[in-house]
């Protein structure tokens, strides 16, 4: 997720405000200390133009 | 009367801070609480339940058992009150959900205004228990002193903690 993040240019800050938010969650969730729900899932997917599977599936 | 007239006061300066809380809390749209707090609010209030009722049982014993006990029932009720509204807040702003003293907008503002009030509190309730006879119960009267406690020991965790949207990595 912070991979696609960097490709898309945006700031923890911004994907933040964008999903709608805290900086901390979006900084929890990249890091792997808080799992998101399906509803933020498909949000933070929306903005970084990824499918679910690419950016929360570990093969 | 002077014990009836501070507990109306008390009950009446908090219903209008709780209107103020709430009014101001709808017009700030951007301090709604987001699903990982949320979920961090949710677990503060099931462990404030379950240290309120270990709290009250044991509260209750004491009351029972210590006849001479230098503060009345009443007190105790509102010590653990406090307790309750302590630990709930303190696992907040240790995981960054709470928002009025970790919002970084506002933080620095509203940390020294809870300081203020705390210290009011405590040199009220101090000059109220100095003004008492010696070897009075502390009462429900010396509300303040608790309440002061409470509003200096969170303002005091949150600075603590320091600004949760500035903890972790930003790239």
């Amino acid at each position: 997720m912070r991979k696609a993040r960097a490709r898309k240019g945006l700031s923890q800050a911004e994907l933040a405000k964008l999903v709608g938010v805290s900086r901390q969650t979006v900084n929890a969730v990249e890091r792997g200390d808080y799992n998101p729900t399906i509803n933020l899932c498909i949000a933070i997917c929306k903005q970084l133009d990824c499918t679910l599977d690419q950016l929360f599936w570990d093969e | 009367m002077g014990t009836e007239i501070g507990i109306a006061v008390l009950v009446v300066t908090v219903i209008m801070v709780a209107v103020v809380i709430a009014k101001m809390s709808s017009k700030r749209e951007e301090r709604a609480y987001d699903e990982r707090q949320r979920s961090i609010v949710a677990r503060g209030f099931r462990l404030t339940t379950l240290v309120l009722v270990a709290a009250l049982v044991a509260g209750a014993y004491l009351v029972d058992g210590w006849t001479d006990a230098p503060f009345t029932p009443g007190f105790l009720m509102l010590a653990i009150m406090c307790a309750g509204i302590m630990v709930d807040c303190l696992y907040c702003i240790a995981r960054g959900a709470y928002f009025g003293l970790v919002e970084p907008t506002r933080r620095r503002r509203t940390i020294l205004a809870w300081l203020a009030i705390g210290a009011l509190g405590i040199a009220t309730g101090v000059a109220s228990i100095m003004g008492q006879e010696p070897g009075a119960q502390l009462g429900v009267q010396n509300a303040p002193l608790l309440l002061g406690i409470v509003f200096v020991i969170l303002p005091l965790a949150a600075l603590a903690c320091g600004d949760p949207e500035a903890r972790g990595d930003e790239e």
